[in-house]
């Protein structure tokens, strides 16, 4: 390797290898000791998987608390089909709207509120007489989601998902936009000629010439909701009675807080595990260009 | 018909979805007891900057020198990173490495993962280098966790320059420090406009590594201080709306006039019109 090169990567790749990487190897081994040093293997491990904190399966199902493992999963699974599904409907809606312009830079704001502030901005929404989600609901006739949502177990893990959705949904235009640019409209004129209609076009041209997209934001989206932390800390800090509690928020709270070394170490490693899957895919996808 | 339609479904979302903010500013510059059965109601309209005067300088943890705080934190979290990546991208992209895929594999599964699972031994790290409640650390730190993608998104760039013009200038003896600086730079400002654009706006917005590295009032971040201003039972809107206005101006600016390059570097200038 030229002397230039060797040059020109050391700085970067030193700060990675020392502030990044060797970290992640320390987490990993720090996981397997006990608070005191001592080698205790996968115990750490276990004794988080049997942890109510964690998993919370008595009575299952039912509300909220259920553990900050299932919190994760619960958003991810209405988190993540909403914002793909809210994204795809606005890039298509907002094609050719006198306007858009600024419609979507509304949408897009989302993505660079400080997640602190989602979280004061979910309080806001969510409660009782300030709030505009519960007077809507109180509108409606929906007598008891007309409460302050963050207050109650059941409902609070749910207000800081809609808050989730609505802020990351930015993102999902971003993308959904940018990629249906690059469908030829010639294949629309194409499908028109033999007569399809707009549903048609839809589903034999715009869906599948989207899933490279639809990939990038299912494996972004899962990586963001793995990393949740800001909001619930500004909001609930995991409350009441831990409904709203998150793996990232628990890790912070054991490690930091009650000083459990090792079982935070764990935990952060398996947050990180979660995150595998997706990182495959991730790399798979930006080495092919 | 139809195009009516969707322009007033579009608009009607338009506005359903700018509410939340439109509430928040409402609660900042109105006082407490107008707001608190709905910002909605209009029927005494008595907007103050009393909030945001208490916000910044009467509290007891006044968000003025915090907002100054982030700048610092950010702007070198920024260009830090764009200096180092620009010239790693450079070199990833027109030079031999050894195990080159390999590197690149590494760096990109690094940018998913969570900061929890270094918190720990960086944590450790910085406390042994007497970097503990220090600037340093957070900027060190932002610095660390930009450089896979940063070097990533310039690699890339580069790659997509004709190379034809810093060859000419090699065989006219231009060392590669001197492509960079006046061949190399001057192509990439579009990318590195994005890298800034995007790296700032995480910097700022960061809360978990302030929270860990920076304990003395002095040096906390603006929204580090969010947080502390919320009781545990009892909120002043009117404070808590402020300090929200006031810390998320700044990447609302920030994207408003950078809004094309915080995109690009969002989904990439691969994709073009």
């Amino acid at each position: 390797m030229r002397k230039d090169t060797l040059l020109f990567i050391s700085p970067a790749l030193l700060i990675v290898l020392i502030f990044l990487i060797i970290p992640i190897f320390q987490s990993l081994y720090l996981s397997f000791l006990s608070d005191d040093g001592q080698f205790i293997g996968l115990k750490n491990y276990i004794d988080i998987f049997t942890d109510t904190r964690v998993i919370n399966l008595s009575g299952f199902p039912k509300w909220p608390p259920l553990g900050a493992l299932i919190h994760n999963f619960v958003w991810i699974a209405i988190h993540l089909p909403l914002t793909l599904s809210l994204g795809l409907f606005f890039a298509l809606l907002l094609k050719n709207i006198k306007g858009a312009t600024v419609i979507r830079t509304v949408i897009f704001l989302g993505m660079v509120v400080p997640m602190i502030v989602g979280g004061i901005l979910g309080r806001f929404l969510f409660s009782q007489k300030a709030g505009m989600v519960s007077r809507f609901f109180r509108v409606i006739g929906v007598e008891q989601l007309d409460i302050n949502w963050i207050a109650h177990p059941e409902t609070a893990l749910f207000a800081l998902i809609f808050t989730s959705v609505w802020l990351w949904t930015g993102y999902c235009l971003v993308v959904y936009m940018a990629a249906l640019t690059t469908i030829p409209q010639s294949y629309y004129e194409a499908a028109e000629l033999d007569g399809a209609a707009s549903v048609q076009k839809f589903r034999y041209i715009t869906f599948p010439l989207l899933k490279p997209a639809t990939g990038i934001i299912v494996i972004m989206t899962v990586i963001w909701e793995t990393k949740l932390f800001d909001i619930v800390y500004s909001s609930t800090l995991g409350g009441p009675g831990r409904a709203t509690n998150v793996m990232a928020l628990e890790m912070y709270l054991t490690a930091f807080r009650y000083f459990e070394y090792g079982k935070g170490t764990a935990i952060a490693t398996l947050l990180t595990m979660m995150t595998i899957i997706p990182i495959i895919f991730m790399v798979r996808a930006s080495m092919k260009s | 018909m139809k195009k009516a339609l969707r322009h007033i479904l579009a608009w009607g979302i338009g506005i359903i979805w700018v509410l939340p903010f439109v509430g928040i500013v409402m609660a900042s510059i109105r006082p407490e007891t107008e707001v608190a059965y709905g910002w909605w109601i209009f029927e005494e309209f008595s907007p103050t900057i009393n909030n945001y005067i208490e916000v910044l300088v009467r509290t007891s943890i006044p968000l003025l020198r915090p907002l100054f705080n982030s700048f610092y934190v950010s702007i070198l979290g920024s260009i830090i990173p764009m200096i180092l990546g620009m010239f790693a991208g450079y070199a990833f992209a027109r030079d031999k490495i050894p195990f080159k895929r390999t590197i690149i594999v590494m760096l990109l599964s690094l940018m998913a993962i969570p900061l929890q699972m270094i918190s720990v031994p960086i944590f450790k790290i910085m406390n042994s280098l007497n970097l503990l409640d220090t600037f340093t650390s957070v900027i060190i730190m932002n610095t660390a966790t930009a450089l896979p993608w940063v070097i990533f998104f310039m690699m890339n760039f580069i790659k997509a320059q004709p190379i034809e013009v810093e060859e000419s200038a090699k065989i006219d003896g231009a060392s590669s420090f001197q492509i960079v600086l006046h061949i190399v730079f001057p192509q990439a400002i579009p990318a590195l406009i994005s890298v800034f654009t995007l790296q700032f706006v995480w910097c700022w917005v960061d809360f978990f590594l302030p929270l860990i590295f920076l304990y003395t009032p002095e040096k906390y971040v603006s929204v580090q201080v969010i947080p502390m201003l919320r009781g545990q039972f009892v909120a002043d809107w009117g404070l808590l709306s402020a300090a929200a206005v006031l810390v998320t101006a700044v990447p609302f600016v920030l994207f408003m006039f950078l809004q094309k390059y915080y995109i690009k570097g969002s989904v990439g200038w691969i994709v073009e019109k």
